[in-house]
């Protein structure tokens, strides 16, 4: 097997091969520092909470006919509205990789092309450890804004009538209209329409600088932060 | 290291002289002969040695740099997943390139491109069909 | 029809003393309803991607409606062409090639059918639970999770139906059947690998390290195998003379095995994935390209002399044109997985217009070449109308280099406009008549494919068989 040119080649590439191998699988092995992937439960913050309790003062008839009320009492009630605000993510989560979102709208802020003046704080990897990044929504492709700073940017009812029909809040926007997540009009979200709009606030709730506006200056006054987001920070 | 490095044109022009030179043992050498495989093999060398060095050079410093990132990047992990299905996939390939080459694959690299065409031949006058 | 072949040819190969009859080596009825599959998927696909294209220009004729959903249908566009068109093109071809390289019948029969009809339950399963909002959130591997282990059988099945021939022969292997072999293996493991490894084991950022060699494995370890071990055969027995080196060609297909499985994170670059692995992904991927150019200097050796069968044969015209858009491809994929170029291209169109030079401009096309080669012989006629296939050539490869110009170019103005901070309306707007000739060309590459499919039933239903044909081979069917 030496005596031919392609013969002394794949055994070269073998050689460079397992020595690949070796500092590739090896090394990172013995460095692995694995972060705790988190659950939906633990994804929801209190800025998460505000969107969502926001959403039920805003639409009380959709709200109480998709999830119902709180029980009543203030533990069960505080108990109730995580619950209930992990279940609609979990559900805004499936409805964003089933309409095929991921495939316009990117989640993640490169540290280059100016991206973090536009977008926000530069995407770091802890921000995807959790349930709702398997996979994980990354994205390749920028029709639309990228989205990971995202929530808080805009109102419960500008998100609304946007998916009911882009057009009216951006002229020229390309985006589909997604009328079945309502019952007809933008003030009826149905159940899908809560969990997408209360996914999309989620996104980026956990930044210190939530929320993110373009041109972002840091002097803003700090937005409310609860003690799972001070938590997540520091990792 | 028997066999002389073979233009890979010649056999392919001249389909005729290849099967030749398989059928019998290999003819006496003329001096010239020997002269050009030398070359050749001082070819191989020299090319070998142009390509490995850098790439040497290259891997070793970016090892060296990997060392000093183990140390500082806690994400150094995240290399693992994709690098074990990669090293199972390419074990599996490291034995049957073994296995082919205790077989005598590449024993003679340039016979099965012959057969091919004859094989098709043969299927096409089978089949009643001279296709031109 | 049973005779033993009496082989004229001086030296007999070491392997073969007797050959099977052709219908018994070869499922053509198989061959021909694999093929009329995937152009059925192609012709879905094709539509799935018009609608997006006027969505994007806003001229969807079904807005608002949720099963034409464009996002849903965005998707249907890239699975029906990997697994609908692509996958269902290649096995066609596998079924011809692999029972006449090896003269041996594939391992069972009954088998192969089983896969077919396997297989296209979890294309249509694929279809429907994407429309339905099923998907899962992997790109090119959105089949939803509960298909995914029956598509992982239906690999393995494809293995052990296939290897059997390829193992029971002696002497020297073809390169053909080396890349057809890896693909085998390679498929099967990509495809777990891509679709339970990030949903089910791994989170956050390594799995998009995962899910970017997914995406790209799945070109490179599924597809191109295929479409070389497809060129490395149909190019010399319609040339009638050998590939130009056969130990180069062997270079290419070791160097594809080392070089392509590492190179997926550069679909992700600037990620938070760890920089080193961001290197070696890049480095890798501009050592394939000279893997690229050994494989292309090969072909391009096989035809000197004998230029003149571009113009007059049309499969090897189709066959070429697709290794020029390949070239290409990877010439432009080393300049595009630099930090450089990632700063500007990435997320662009740029990458949308890469994307459809690779699966269009090269494989559809070379399946393509392959078909305009073998409907004729598996339907014992000859074409209905040869002006129709040169209006499909052209049609086609005008549409795709146009798209694919159109969109490279455009995924620049995107990339500065958005780097220059403006508004992002901004890039939209200038993106506008971009859009609008995506569509025409994208109307083009429609056209040809009418033009061959209807070129396709007017052969089989209006063509007369031929008789000598007839006595020789098993008698065509029409389905």
């Amino acid at each position: 097997m030496f005596e031919s040119k392609a013969g002394i080649l794949w055994i070269a590439g073998i050689g460079f091969f397992a020595l690949a191998f070796v500092s590739n699988a090896v090394v990172p092995a013995l460095m692995y520092d694995d972060l705790p992937e988190q659950t939906v439960e633990e994804l929801v913050n209190a800025n998460l909470r505000f969107q969502f309790e926001d959403l039920a003062r805003r639409y009380p008839d959709s709200f109480n006919s998709a999830y119902g009320e709180p029980p009543g009492g203030t533990a069960e009630d505080d108990a109730w509205w995580n619950e209930t605000t992990a279940t609609a993510l979990r559900e805004g989560h499936k409805i964003y990789v089933g309409e095929g979102c991921w495939h316009c709208h990117s989640q993640f802020v490169r540290p280059v092309s100016n991206e973090e003046q536009r977008w926000g704080p530069v995407a770091e990897s802890w921000e995807y450890q959790n349930e709702l990044n398997r996979p994980v929504m990354f994205g390749t492709r920028r029709v639309g804004p990228d989205l990971s700073r995202e929530g808080g940017r805009r109102s419960n009812d500008w998100h609304a009538v946007h998916f009911f029909r882009p057009k009216t809040l951006s002229q020229d926007s390309p985006m589909p209209e997604y009328p079945w997540f309502f019952e007809g009009s933008p003030d009826q979200p149905n159940r899908r329409g809560l969990a997408i709009i209360t996914y999309v606030q989620w996104l980026g709730s956990w930044q210190e600088s939530y929320p993110w506006y373009e041109q972002y200056e840091p002097s803003f006054a700090p937005a409310q932060k609860s003690e799972v987001d001070r938590q997540e920070s520091q990792p | 290291m028997s066999e002389p490095l073979r233009d890979p044109s010649e056999s392919a022009a001249n389909p005729a002289a290849h099967a030749h030179a398989h059928a019998s043992a290999p003819p006496p050498r003329s001096p010239q002969q020997i002269r050009q495989r030398s070359v050749a093999w001082i070819v191989t060398i020299v090319f070998g040695v142009v390509i490995l060095i850098p790439s040497m050079a290259g891997f070793v410093m970016k090892f060296l740099e990997l060392i000093h990132l183990t140390q500082g990047d806690p994400d150094g992990g995240f290399a693992i997943t994709p690098v074990v299905n990669y090293l199972f996939a390419s074990l599996g390939f490291f034995f049957l390139l073994l296995w082919a080459a205790v077989n005598g694959m590449f024993a003679d690299l340039e016979l099965p491109k012959h057969t091919m065409l004859e094989n098709e031949a043969a299927l096409d006058e089978l089949c009643g069909k001279g296709k031109s | 029809m049973s005779e033993a072949i009496v082989s004229s040819e001086p030296p007999a190969p070491p392997a073969q003393t007797a050959i099977l009859p052709l219908h018994e080596l070869v499922d053509l009825k198989l061959v021909k309803l694999y093929f009329v599959t995937a152009l059925t998927f192609l012709l879905i696909s094709m539509l799935a991607g018009i609608l997006m294209a006027l969505q994007l220009i806003d001229h969807n004729p079904m807005r608002g409606i949720e099963l034409f959903s464009p996002g849903r249908w965005r998707m249907l566009h890239t699975n029906a062409i990997a697994y609908g068109f692509l996958a269902n093109g290649f096995l066609g071809a596998l079924h011809w090639i692999v029972p006449r390289l090896t003269l041996n019948p594939v391992l069972d029969k009954r088998l192969s059918w089983v896969i077919y009809i396997a297989w296209q339950g979890v294309v249509l399963a694929t279809a429907i639970g994407l429309l339905l909002g099923e998907a899962q959130g992997l790109e090119w591997g959105e089949t939803p999770v509960w298909i995914d282990p029956i598509a992982q059988l239906g690999l393995l099945l494809l293995a052990v139906n296939f290897m059997p021939p390829i193992a029971r022969m002696k002497g020297p292997i073809y390169v053909t059947l080396w890349y057809f072999m890896a693909m085998f293996v390679w498929t099967f493991l990509t495809y777990a690998m891509g679709n339970f490894v990030p949903e089910y084991f791994v989170t956050g950022t390594s799995a998009g390290a995962v899910g970017g060699l997914f995406i790209h494995d799945l070109v490179g370890l599924f597809v191109t195998p295929l479409g070389w071990g497809m060129m490395y055969y149909f190019v010399p027995i319609i040339l009638k003379k050998p590939i130009w080196s056969h130990g180069l060609s062997l270079v290419g297909f070791w160097g594809l095995a080392f070089f392509y499985p590492l190179q997926g994170i550069h679909h992700f670059l600037y990620t938070p994935i760890p920089m080193f692995l961001q290197y070696g992904a890049i480095v890798s991927t501009i050592a394939v390209e000279l893997v690229v150019t050994t494989v292309v200097v090969n072909f391009f050796g096989t035809i000197w002399g004998d230029g003149q069968a571009v113009k007059t044969n049309l499969p090897i015209r189709w066959f070429y044109t697709g290794m020029i858009f390949y070239f290409l491809t990877c010439l432009q994929c080393s300049f595009q997985v630099t930090l450089t170029f990632q700063k500007i291209i990435h997320f662009t169109d740029w990458v949308v217009g890469h994307a459809h030079m690779v699966m269009f401009g090269v494989f559809t096309v070379w399946i393509m070449g392959a078909m305009t080669y073998l409907f004729p012989r598996l339907l014992n006629r000859p074409w209905y109308s040869l002006k129709a296939c040169e209006w499909h050539y052209w049609l086609s490869t005008v549409g795709i280099a146009v798209m694919a110009a159109d969109l490279i170019l455009l995924g620049l103005f995107q990339g500065w406009s958005w780097a220059a901070l403006e508004p992002w309306d901004a890039s939209v707007e200038i993106s506008h008549p971009f859009w609008v000739i995506r569509v025409i060309a994208g109307l083009s590459m429609f056209g040809g494919l009418l033009a061959f499919i209807w070129n396709i039933y007017k052969t089989w239903t209006c063509v007369p068989e031929q008789p000598e044909a007839a006595a020789a081979g098993p008698s065509p069917t029409t389905a």
